[in-house]
């Protein structure tokens, strides 16, 4: 197998996609290139590398046995890739789903393009529109004015963990035949001198048909958290491009780990909700709705595979890990920030005793109008 | 039979006062039960008649074994009645039973004396005269009643006089009680807006939220409906009675809040007491 690294035509230190400036940029010699351009010039240089075969294993991948005891050395093997960095011949060991990575020793962009070969090759790519800088500054922006965040988790230190990877999608169109029941209930109110009176006139609403959707996205990385991921839309999917690997130099990037069928329930779960509330939209001259069921069959005929741009933080709180996530195309960032307990119940007793100084001024005014 | 009971009452009542006649009346108290000594008896009666005369109203001591099947009240009232007891237009008094059949004592009110001792005033008045009624000093008891009628009745008086400008001691214990309730409202509403910042605080900490329940990929043109129906089904009414608007009378007045009443002979009484 082969291990690329794309190069500057001009002084030949390794290239990464700039997501922010959408072109190749060298950070030596501070060239920059649009796709056309490298076209033109010719960037990749290409380097052999090699598998990692039981029996034949590395020290790194005896490190990796070690570390996680409950897999077999085998099974191990079978997953473990090594490769050698062009740029400077250190050995590069990666699992079998990594598709980009970074030397550790020069932190030389490395692509390895045969894991997207065959069955894995991408239909397109959602290339990244912003840079790691916008990244920190979205999480910086995510953190302002968080009085519970424990001190220090907004250091600089942190933030260059920031990571740009393409998460490897599925994009579902499929079809929904439905079939909508529900109750509905008019009212209607008048009174004379002795009585209220309610009417309640009821209504069997039945709606029928199908719904289309197109382009639903579910990650296909096992390594990915899906409410994570979910949240992270929407994707201008009209801006993917067709699947260059030049887009991956500068980022992680990984090859799926989920067939279409085993997501296709996932899909369904997702957009149930929506089915049932669309099929159910015009019942609004209805002052309640309720008694609702809605069976729903669903059909895919279409999946494209696609690589989506996302930066990633991963964060240790007491413990804890604390994932977050950015939206590489739109910078919509989402997370869950940690919570410092001491700050919790110091605010908590700020504000009760500044409320109890404000309230108990209302209390004694309200008890003086009396006096 | 009801004419044969109040006969009967009545011919009670004229045997009291007979006997009354042979040494247990001292003036303005009827000690039926013995309760008194002949000079606790003479001192009771003697500040009864002062009070009496300082503010226009009868003030009057009851014992009794026995009320004759009546409550204690009751049994103040129509000796009240048939003593013709109270003095102005609107014949005021108060009168104060102690039934040691029933181990019952009554403050019995009339005329402008209802209006004096409000349920409020009664109240604070009985809960003096309890443990003394209990511990069985019944003079100390009269004596804590006497001050309180006095004291009561000179304050009336001067609320009459300025009722704008006289704050009374139910005033006093209203707007106490209303600043009381007001900290204690304030101290709770102080936790509950605490306790939802803190935890609107926590919330925002975690923004993960699914974007959408699906309907953001439903293509334009993209629902196709086959059926489409609404079908009556049914029609019921329910009918829910409007609540009468029932207008208390409180009686309340800045002076002291309201009196409970009750009629005996055909007039008006109030007070209030317990047992003992």
């Amino acid at each position: 197998m082969e291990a690329i690294t794309f190069l500057c035509p001009g002084c030949g230190a390794y290239l990464r996609y700039d997501g922010g400036r959408e072109k190749w940029v060298c950070d030596y010699c501070d060239s920059e290139f649009t796709k056309e351009e490298l076209e033109q010039r010719g960037a990749a240089v290409e380097d052999s590398s090699y598998e990692v075969s039981p029996g034949d294993s590395g020290e790194q991948g005896k490190l990796e046995f070690e570390f996680q005891e409950n897999i077999t050395e085998q099974e191990e093997d079978a997953h473990l890739r090594a490769y050698h960095c062009p740029s400077c011949g250190a050995e590069i060991i990666t699992d079998d789903v990594t598709a980009a990575t970074f030397c550790v020793f020069c932190q030389n962009p490395t692509v390895l393009p045969q894991k997207f070969s065959g069955k894995y090759h991408p239909s397109a790519v959602v290339p990244f529109e912003t840079d790691k800088k916008q990244a920190q500054e979205a999480f910086l922006k995510l953190c302002e004015g968080k009085k519970l965040l424990p001190d220090g988790f907004t250091e600089e230190q942190r933030l260059e963990k920031i990571t740009g990877i393409y998460v490897p999608f599925w994009l579902f169109d499929c079809s929904a035949d439905f079939d909508y029941h529900a109750t509905g209930e008019i009212h209607t109110i008048w009174s004379d001198s002795r009585f209220h009176y309610t009417k309640i006139d009821l209504f069997h609403i039945h709606r029928a048909g199908t719904m289309d959707f197109a382009q639903i996205p579910l990650d296909a990385s096992e390594k990915m958290q899906d409410d994570l991921m979910d949240a992270l839309e929407p994707f201008d999917f009209s801006k993917a491009q067709p699947f260059d690997i030049r887009y991956l130099s500068g980022y992680l990037a990984e090859k799926y780990t989920y067939e279409p069928k085993d997501l296709y329930e996932r899909m369904t779960n997702r957009i149930s909700p929506g089915v049932q509330r669309q099929a159910g939209q015009n019942s609004g001259r209805y002052h309640s709705v309720h008694s609702i069921r809605c069976d729903t069959k669903f059909k895919s005929e279409k999946q494209d595979y696609l690589l989506l741009p996302v930066w990633m933080l991963m964060s240790r709180y007491k413990d804890q890990n604390y994932l977050f996530a950015m939206n590489g195309q739109t910078g919509k960032i989402v997370g869950q920030l940690p919570i410092d307990s001491g700050k919790s119940v110091k605010w908590f007793f700020l504000i009760f005793l500044i409320s109890l100084v404000i309230t108990g001024i209302l209390a004694f005014l309200v008890g003086g109008v009396l006096l | 039979m009801r004419k044969i009971r109040c006969f009967c009452l009545t011919l009670c009542f004229l045997l009291l006062f007979s006997v009354s006649a042979f040494g247990r009346t001292e003036g303005y108290v009827f000690d039926e039960a013995g309760l008194y000594t002949q000079e606790e008896a003479a001192e009771l009666s003697a500040r009864a008649q002062k009070i009496g005369q300082d503010w226009g109203l009868d003030v009057l001591f009851l014992t009794t074994e026995d009320t004759g099947g009546l409550s204690a009240r009751e049994y103040a009232a129509q000796f009240y009645i048939d003593g013709a007891f109270g003095l102005g237009q609107d014949q005021s008094g108060i009168v104060f039973i102690i039934d040691m059949g029933g181990r019952d004592a009554q403050m019995v009110t009339a005329g402008e004396a209802i209006d004096i001792f409000t349920d409020y005033y009664i109240d604070g008045i009985w809960n003096q005269v309890k443990p003394e009624l209990s511990a069985g000093n019944y003079y100390g008891a009269m004596s804590l009643f006497l001050d309180n009628v006095d004291y009561y009745c000179g304050q009336y008086q001067q609320y009459l006089e300025n009722p704008e400008g006289f704050v009374s001691e139910y005033q006093m214990s209203k707007s106490n009680h209303t600043l009381l309730l007001c900290l204690g409202v304030a101290f709770v509403l102080s936790i509950v807006i605490a306790g939802v910042s803190v935890i609107s605080m926590k919330r925002g900490h975690n923004n993960v939220r699914p974007y959408t329940d699906g309907r953001a990929y439903l293509k334009e043109n993209g629902l196709h409906m086959r059926i489409d129906r609404d079908s009556f089904v049914s029609t019921h009414t329910i009918r829910t009675e409007i609540p009468e608007n029932h207008n208390h009378h409180s009686g309340g007045s800045s002076w002291g809040g309201g009196s409970s009443t009750f009629s005996h002979g055909g007039r008006s009484f109030g007070g209030g007491g317990g047992k003992f």
